[in-house]
């Protein structure tokens, strides 16, 4: 199983994520556990380990699709300052698209 | 179940194709492609079945392939006796079930009209998917 939130400090971030709507295909399924979100990809048959905060951002970008609000919330949530949460969460993001578990609406841009 | 010996030998039969089919589906696709093919085989042979000779079948098909070889004894076990079900017009689910933490685990097993079927670990896995 991989896991997934813990950023790579050589990765460049892609900041196009934060106008971004994304879906969370139906073939994904996850569930949150009290140390982590287990996600299982019903096509591929890997399951993915999120830890908390990633877990929280995949769980909101299924409800809200669009990233920014995604990130509004979560800085809300966690009192945090902005721009850390839209840093974390582009990082999340491109990793969620990397294994297939989140899909874009549109291509970056 | 009350079946006559050569009913018991067809039923063997049965599970022993149904096994073969779901292992070769598994070589070729996902878990839940196969679950879909073999519910796609239909309702070829409708039949009521009360919660007593669904656990008998269960339990039948537990017995076959116990002797029988697989590298994932629950998943295997689960698509073979969802394929029976299928065929005889009876609602199934295939539940994955996972047990989290470092020591990570997944199981699978079927329930019908919410009732388990197979073993479901005890307590040990929690619901992650319903196929």
């Amino acid at each position: 199983m991989s896991t997934i939130g813990q950023a790579e400090p050589q990765r460049q971030i892609d900041v196009r994520f934060m106008g971004a709507t994304v879906e969370v295909p139906s073939h994904v399924v996850h569930r949150s556990f009290p140390a982590e979100t287990i996600v299982l990809d019903l096509n591929a048959g890997v399951y993915h380990g999120l830890n908390h905060v990633a877990g929280r951002m995949l769980e909101l970008l299924a409800i809200h699709g669009r990233v920014r609000t995604v990130a509004d919330q979560l800085a809300t949530e966690f009192d945090a300052p902005p721009m850390k949460i839209q840093h974390d969460l582009c990082v999340v993001c491109q990793e969620l698209l990397d294994r297939g578990l989140i899909e874009l609406d549109e291509p970056l841009r | 179940m009350g079946l006559s010996a050569w009913g018991k030998l067809r039923l063997i039969g049965e599970i022993v194709v149904a096994y073969c089919r779901v292992r070769l589906g598994m070589r070729r696709a996902e878990p839940i492609e196969v679950a879909a093919a073999e519910r796609r085989r239909g309702e070829a042979r409708p039949q009521e079945m009360d919660g007593v000779a669904r656990d008998h079948l269960a339990d039948a098909v537990e017995r076959v392939l116990s002797v029988l070889p697989t590298d994932s004894p629950c998943l295997v076990n689960s698509l073979t006796l969802l394929s029976l079900l299928a065929t005889r017009g009876v609602q199934n689910t295939l539940v994955i079930g996972v047990r989290p933490g470092s020591d990570f685990a997944a199981h699978a097993w079927v329930e019908s009209d919410g009732r388990a079927l197979l073993p479901t670990g005890g307590g040990e896995y929690q619901r992650l998917a319903e196929i």
